[in-house]
């Protein structure tokens, strides 16, 4: 017979009982902390929304060997509109895929010349959510500018150290504001409906397109 | 029974020997447990004990010529070894150029996948090695060069039982790093030596490889090559080289009879 | 000790080996990981459309022949080479298809990226088809009833989308095919055919 002086089960285990939903919240929170660390960051997922017409700021701090440094790109979309096939750097008309079509993004960017930015990445997405990116390679290399941002006769530093800067130097430093038009290879039946403009994920600029 | 006193506490009565036991371990379990341990190890020394385990050398299975053996999923036959410093003479498309530092040892074997799925680059590349030979070999990955005066250039070395070898398809030569499930292939290893010294047999290491995880990322991979076999085979000039040497010792012979005759006559 | 103390701890000993007894029959018996990380398999055949999560995918022809003619070089075998031509369309994202495996009824796989195998299917935007073309060395004693897989990525099929199609392979093919002296297999290119 159990002692009568003994209190309830309930009783005894009261500070199991408080902190078991506590626990269990965590213990499913260590579990999904992968789906942050390895997907969401890989990806562009944290929106900058805009429209066209209107400078957006997209502005990040980077991690390079030579040190931490901010880079910040004030980008409008002045319009997207039918492209054509470009010449490739060997002055050839690159062909045109049969089922494809060419648009162009109108741009105009403002960036510390000395700031690395060639490295940004542009895609187009349609009301049913398909993103078509900007792929240089994709016709075969040479067939497109390597970097959809940066002007090709003056690109810019590649980097924040001496050489590369003293590279862009010497090449001509990019200017701090321009136009740039960027051809873009899509599906016949693809209408653009936001531009998408990024440098690092998952911080994107999201700018919708009257 | 024991006289009962007025205490509440009843007296245990005493069981059999074998419910004394249970209790005793019941109520000291970490004790128990102990002598239970060093009566096990005890038990070992008839055996051996605690004297370390010898690593035996493996004994090297005597391979001959013509035989298929089995490496996990591979199976090889080895036919025949010959050296030539061009084997692809004469023909249009060369996958195989000239060597430019000394000649290639060349080892011709057919090869099979058993097994279900491919024989990975990690078992076929470290199946053979050869043995004793006496001279340096040209790694792999670098080659001999010439330069415009015709000197050679010379890439990196590496000792006989270093040296690795490219698989190469003799119906086209064209480099094979991996084989799939059911197919049969005949081929040469390909060695590249320094010079032209070669001895007149040549002896090969086979190893076995093991299948197992690794210990860094827990993939599966053909790893820990040990030495299993021996094989001597008889090495000379390719048939092609062959002809090669000796169309030069003719013409050595025919200038040496020139000069003979051109002595005797200036001083005949 | 009190009676009801090694009764008690009796229970908990028993208990616990029971407990252990039920997870190694639970160990035994559920689907082990490979199973159930296994992909999403759509079977289809020749000219048929099928879904492959990224995009669809349709084989359109099936040949083989005793040497292949390639743009990187010329390659002869004592078996088959078999090139498949496929259209590959991406539905939401741009991006290739890189997994194509033809796999006997035996069990035995080959895969489009081992040994000397080629399969080239590079990256196309969403709605524009891209011709494909995979060339593989197989056995011809083997092949027949064989079927091909393919899949988004080459080295993670856990839990994606494999479409399986029939390549109706039987033996008089393996007999065409083996009269058949050359075959030739190209890269890909973008574009609807």
């Amino acid at each position: 017979m159990t002692s009568t002086t003994q209190p309830s089960w309930a009783r005894r285990n009261k500070w199991g009982l408080i902190l078991l939903l506590p626990a269990l919240v965590l213990a499913l929170l260590a579990a999904s902390s992968r789906v942050q660390l390895f997907w969401w960051s890989a990806d562009i997922h944290h929106p900058i929304s805009g429209t066209q017409g209107e400078p957006l700021l997209l502005s990040e701090t980077v991690q390079s060997p030579e040190g931490t440094y901010k880079r910040s790109v004030e980008l409008t979309v002045q319009g997207v509109g039918p492209g054509q096939a470009p010449t490739s750097s060997t002055g050839q008309l690159t062909d045109t895929p049969a089922g494809a079509k060419w648009l162009s993004i109108a741009l105009h960017i403002k960036a510390d010349p000395k700031a690395p930015i060639n490295v940004c990445r542009v895609a187009l997405r349609d009301a049913d959510g398909r993103r078509t990116d900007y792929d240089p390679t994709m016709l075969g290399i040479g067939t497109l500018p390597v970097s959809p941002c940066v002007p090709e006769d003056h690109p810019g530093p590649t980097g924040i150290s001496k050489e590369e800067q003293s590279k862009a130097e010497i090449a001509g430093p990019r200017p701090a504001e321009y136009d740039i038009d960027v051809p873009m290879l899509v599906a016949e039946d693809f209408k653009a409906d936001q531009v998408l403009f990024w440098l690092s994920p998952p911080t994107y600029l999201e700018i919708s397109l009257r | 029974m024991a006289g009962v006193s007025g205490a509440d506490v009843p007296l245990e009565p005493r069981g059999s020997r074998w419910s004394r036991l249970v209790s005793l371990f019941l109520g000291h379990p970490l004790p128990t447990i102990l002598v239970a341990v060093l009566c096990v190890i005890a038990a070992t020394i008839p055996f051996g004990g605690l004297a370390r385990a010898e690593n035996k050398a493996p004994k090297l299975e005597k391979l001959q010529a013509g035989v298929e053996y089995a490496y996990g999923p591979l199976r090889i036959t080895f036919i025949e070894a010959a050296w030539d410093k061009d084997p692809q003479d004469g023909q249009t498309e060369r996958q195989i150029y000239p060597s430019v530092g000394g000649a290639y040892l060349m080892i011709h074997a057919k090869i099979r996948g058993a097994g279900k799925s491919d024989v990975p680059f990690s078992l076929l590349d470290d199946v053979l090695r050869v043995h004793d030979v006496g001279s340096m070999f040209a790694d792999t990955f670098t080659d001999d060069k010439l330069n415009d005066s015709g000197d050679v250039i010379p890439g990196e070395t590496v000792s006989d039982e270093d040296a690795e070898y490219t698989v190469i398809n003799i119906a086209d030569a064209i480099t094979l790093q991996s084989i799939g499930p059911g197919m049969t292939y005949d081929v040469v290893f390909l060695f590249n030596h320094r010079g032209t010294e070669f001895p007149d047999v040549l002896t090969l290491h086979t190893y076995n490889m093991t299948y197992r995880a690794s210990s860094i990322d827990g993939s599966f991979d053909w790893r820990d090559p040990e030495l299993s076999g021996q094989l001597t085979l008889p090495l000379k000039p390719s048939t092609a080289q062959q002809e090669r040497l000796d169309r030069a010792a003719q013409r050595a012979a025919r200038k040496a009879a020139r000069e003979q005759r051109k002595h005797s006559r200036v001083h005949g | 000790m009190s009676r009801r103390t090694r009764t008690t701890r009796a229970i908990t000993a028993v208990t616990a080996l029971a407990v252990f007894g039920l997870g190694q029959l639970l160990t035994a018996h559920l689907p082990d990981e490979m199973t159930s990380l296994r992909p999403f398999q759509t079977k289809g055949r020749i000219g048929e459309s099928v879904d492959v999560r990224t995009g669809t995918v349709r084989v359109q022809t099936v040949n083989g022949g005793t040497s292949l003619s390639s743009p990187i070089a010329g390659m002869r075998t004592s078996h088959l080479w078999v090139v498949i031509a496929y259209t590959f369309t991406p539905s939401r994202a741009t991006t290739g298809l890189s997994s194509l495996e033809i796999a006997a009824p035996n069990g035995m796989r080959w895969s489009g990226t081992e040994s000397r195998n080629q399969n080239s299917c590079t990256t196309s935007v969403p709605g524009l088809p891209i011709q494909c073309q995979a060339a593989i060395e197989v056995p011809a004693e083997y092949i027949v009833g064989a079927h091909a897989e393919l899949a988004p990525n080459a080295f993670q099929r856990q839990y994606d989308a494999v479409a399986v199609i029939d390549l109706a392979i039987t033996p008089d093919v393996v007999a065409k095919w083996k009269a058949t002296p050359e075959i030739s297999t190209q890269g890909s290119t973008l574009g609807a055919s």
